[in-house]
């Protein structure tokens, strides 16, 4: 199931990093590589984006799921995504 | 007897009709900066303050509830925040509480909160032959990222002998600064009427001040990320514009960003020339 956006976030990739400000909040929030490919990808089914995430950097299966599902917990905890990830 | 007063802020054109002299020749004085901007073609906006007997000043603004307020000098200040964010808004201006100054040709943003050393900074800069800008609030047009005068009421230092003693490696002893409206004794915007930069200026670099009193004076390099955040944080009604992020992260991007930890004034002017230079 994909996940939703909560409201208008509004991004800027500034020197290779994505920063998100989210104007409800009034907050910053700046991704690391993997979170930045995971919002890329935000609209897509987390298990999806875990099977992109394991080809792109070939990692184990299991890892990008976790990192998936730990990054949308995080996305979910800031008021980002609307949908929890399904278990 | 009646007085006028005319001034344009950004697109917007007033007409103030006062019965008070006081009043007139302080608004007067007070949008004398923004005179420099571009002549609207709208037709003035017209409202009447009015000192009455008891001493009470009586805004009537245009379609507008009528407000009181119980000196010349509370009515001038609210008054002008409120023209002069209003005006801003209109043209989607983004407006950083900043200050900003050119020094040696260079547009350089002093961008903090109260107490940090904007305003000590700004004025040390001018004294030292720079242009001015703003002590407060730097306006950046959301398409170009170019810096406009705000040449608001400027703060004044309780202690002038700050500046007195600029070539006296005087340490900061007093930081903060208040808002002075009486133009008796104060560096005052009269002090400025003929310097502000009538264009905009292109950004060319952001300095954030840091008071420090037991700290050297350094001036280190800032990330554009650590810049743009501390910048959102400055910037007024930023949950409303949805260009900020853009603009200012056009501005981070294009331009250098510094801390300059201070505790000695002339150290940390002559660090922001050197750096102008």
């Amino acid at each position: 199931m994909p996940t939703e956006l909560t409201k208008d976030i509004i991004t800027r990739e500034i020197e290779g990093q994505l920063v998100l400000y989210d104007p409800s909040q009034d907050a910053v929030h700046t991704l690391n590589p993997t979170a930045q490919f995971v919002w890329e990808r935000i609209t897509l089914a987390p298990k999806q984006i875990a099977k992109e995430l394991e080809s792109t950097y070939t990692v184990s299966a299991d890892v990008a799921q976790k990192d998936v599902e730990n990054i949308l917990e995080q996305f979910k905890t800031l008021g980002l995504i609307q949908t929890p990830p399904p278990q | 007897m009646t007085y006028y007063q005319q001034f344009a802020i950004a697109d917007s054109h007033y007409k103030v009709s006062t019965n008070s002299p006081q009043i007139s020749e302080k608004l007067r004085h007070l949008f004398a900066g923004f005179k420099t901007h571009t002549p609207p073609e709208s037709s003035p906006i017209p409202f009447e303050i009015n000192q009455s007997a008891d001493g009470r000043i009586n805004v009537f603004p245009q379609a507008k509830k009528p407000r009181s307020y119980t000196s010349v000098d509370e009515c001038i200040s609210l008054l002008e925040l409120r023209l002069v964010r209003s005006a801003f808004d209109k043209m989607h201006f983004i407006g950083i509480h900043s200050g900003a100054v050119v020094c040696n040709g260079k547009t350089i943003l002093f961008p903090g909160r109260s107490g940090k050393g904007k305003t000590t900074l700004t004025l040390g800069c001018l004294l030292r032959g720079g242009s001015f800008l703003s002590d407060e609030m730097a306006l950046i047009e959301p398409n170009t990222a170019n810096a406009y005068a705000f040449p608001r009421v400027l703060c004044n230092k309780t202690d002038l002998s700050l500046f007195q003693a600029l070539d006296d490696q005087n340490h900061l002893q007093q930081p903060r600064t208040t808002l002075f409206l009486n133009n008796s004794h104060c560096i005052s915007p009269q002090a400025f009427d003929n310097i502000p930069q009538k264009q905009p200026c292109s950004i060319d670099a952001i300095i954030f001040p840091n008071y420090q009193l037991e700290h050297d004076t350094t001036l280190l390099p800032v990330s554009p990320i650590q810049s743009l955040q501390k910048l959102l944080k400055l910037t007024y009604k930023r949950t409303q514009n949805p260009q900020l992020l853009d603009t200012l992260g056009q501005i981070v991007e294009s331009v250098p960003s510094f801390e300059l930890t201070m505790n000695n004034l002339l150290e940390a002017i002559e660090r922001v020339e050197r750096f102008a230079n």
